[in-house]
């Protein structure tokens, strides 16, 4: 056997280990970010936020697999804090793609709300190196309201466009259905991991499978340009 | 380490209940967009319908405008230019040469002629647009019409009118010439005897129903509307104005008529 450094070791376990499910799920994040990176330009400021947001969810999955496998390190902390960074962007986004008159307010103090809330949890319930699932919880009823919002304000208004043409419908379709969907496993996840650590590894599996579904409407989402 | 069994029970409830989620998550999108896109697409054909519709009315508009020109200057010519033609000949005749007998009678027929030539050029004036409408408003314009419309047809109108006040001069133009297409409707085709009509103002809206005693509107008719309720449409559409038929077989034809009126300004 070769003798190799504890580097290329380490290099070769993670090359390894790309090809696991988890990781594809994790990589997944890249393809709206390179689409977005090339199209930006032409983007109003809704997908540019957008664009932003998978920007940070890219580097935080760059930097979880690099304190994971490479510094061998907890990287739960860079989780909790795209957990902050998206209850912010989410926010501003549909404070531009709802009904101003009506929303503005009522957004601005939810994003105060979610900010305090996520810090409260942080310092009295669960800390940064835990899984801020109380923060993730509430992050996502948020957003699942904000995205069934959106789709009623859409009918309502009764817009001329295809909906396939409308680029924040596929992200506010992309928000409900991974919210949907994901929302149980959170909910349920201290409940199991305080009993047994390694409780729930089928439905990460299914969550990383929907964390793609959630990268592909992204994807669309920046695909598409906004309508004239 | 061994899963407990409960835990691996639980991880199943949790996989399956997201499963069910998504699956119900994606019901929901699709139902959504499937149901936007037959939305947008009934719009868009009820648009279309509706642009079609002014086409149709703006055709039936120019074609009534050609046609009324195509009268005048039928009348014209027939009329009064033949009749002109025939005072020139008339003045021509007269001539110093002429005894005084031949001179008289001459000058009076030339006299006639012009008198009748008047008479015409007033009568197609009056086509063109009713001084009494001007002068006097729309029920009286309405009165003066029914009263040469029963000397001159066969025919019995009885109006029943309550207008408190006059009305915008284009509203009141509009309604002359939809109450003026009715009758002439009625003449031509009704085979009527009488006709009824009841003009009312009530909160800023004119109302009129119309009605005749003769054979209503054939089921042929009914479906492609003439030329002249065409007319009738387009002058109700200017006015936001709404127009019903009630029409049997041999069990004469009723019209009920509303528009809106402009504010009339002194």
């Amino acid at each position: 056997m070769f003798y190799l450094s504890p580097r290329l070791y380490t290099l070769g376990k993670v090359t390894f280990e790309l090809i696991h499910f988890i990781r594809i799920s994790q990589a997944s994040v890249c393809i709206p970010f390179l689409i977005g990176w090339i199209r930006y330009r032409n983007f109003p400021a809704e997908q540019r936020l957008l664009h932003w947001l998978i920007g940070f969810g890219t580097l935080t999955e760059v930097l979880a697999i690099v304190l994971h496998q490479v510094m061998q390190v907890p990287n739960i902390p860079v989780y909790n804090l795209f957990a902050l960074v998206q209850i912010v962007l989410v926010n501003r986004i549909y404070a531009r793609i709802l009904n101003q008159a009506v929303w503005w307010l009522w957004l601005n103090i939810l994003l105060f709300t979610s900010i305090v809330f996520f810090l409260g949890n942080l310092y009295f319930a669960q800390p940064i190196n835990e899984l801020n699932t109380h923060s993730i919880i509430f992050g996502m009823v948020i957003h699942l309201f904000l995205a069934a919002r959106h789709f009623i304000e859409n009918f309502r208004d009764k817009n001329e466009n295809q909906p396939e043409v409308q680029s924040m419908l596929w992200f506010s379709a992309g928000i409900l259905i991974y919210s949907c969907s994901s929302l149980l496993l959170f909910l349920a996840y201290d409940q199991i991991t305080n009993h047994f650590q390694e409780g729930i590894f089928t439905p990460w599996g299914l969550n990383a499978l929907m964390f793609i579904l959630l990268n592909s409407f992204y994807a669309i989402n920046q695909w598409k340009s906004l309508p004239k | 380490m061994e899963i407990p069994t409960e835990i691996k029970t639980i991880n199943d409830l949790i996989f399956f209940g997201m499963l069910l989620m998504l699956i119900l998550g994606l019901v929901i999108v699709s139902i959504f967009f499937h149901y936007q896109k037959r939305v947008i697409q009934q719009q868009r054909i009820s648009l279309q319908q509706e642009n079609e519709h002014q086409k149709q009315l703006l055709r039936a508009s120019i074609l009534g405008q050609e046609r009324e020109r195509n009268r005048l200057g039928k009348d014209m010519h027939d009329e009064v230019g033949a009749l002109l033609t025939t005072t020139r000949l008339y003045f021509e005749h007269l001539s110093l040469n002429l005894d005084s007998h031949s001179f008289t009678e001459t000058k009076k027929k030339a006299i006639e002629l012009l008198d009748l030539t008047v008479s015409s050029v007033r009568s197609v004036s009056h086509d063109l647009r009713p001084v009494i409408l001007n002068q006097m408003g729309l029920v009286h314009a309405l009165e003066s019409t029914i009263e040469y419309l029963e000397h001159s047809k066969e025919i019995k109108v009885v109006f029943d009118h309550h207008v408190p006040h006059e009305i915008d001069k284009e509203d009141a133009a509009n309604w002359f010439r939809i109450i003026q297409e009715l009758l002439n409707n009625t003449i031509k085709h009704a085979k009527a005897k009488c006709i009824f009509m009841h003009l009312v103002m009530a909160k800023n809206t004119l109302f009129l129903t119309y009605r005749d005693d003769g054979i209503g509107l054939g089921k042929a008719f009914q479906q492609n509307r003439g030329l002249g309720l065409q007319n009738i449409e387009s002058r109700l559409s200017l006015m936001n104005g709404h127009l019903e038929i009630v029409s049997k077989q041999n069990q004469g034809l009723e019209f009920q008529i509303q528009s809106k009126l402009k504010p009339k300004f002194p």
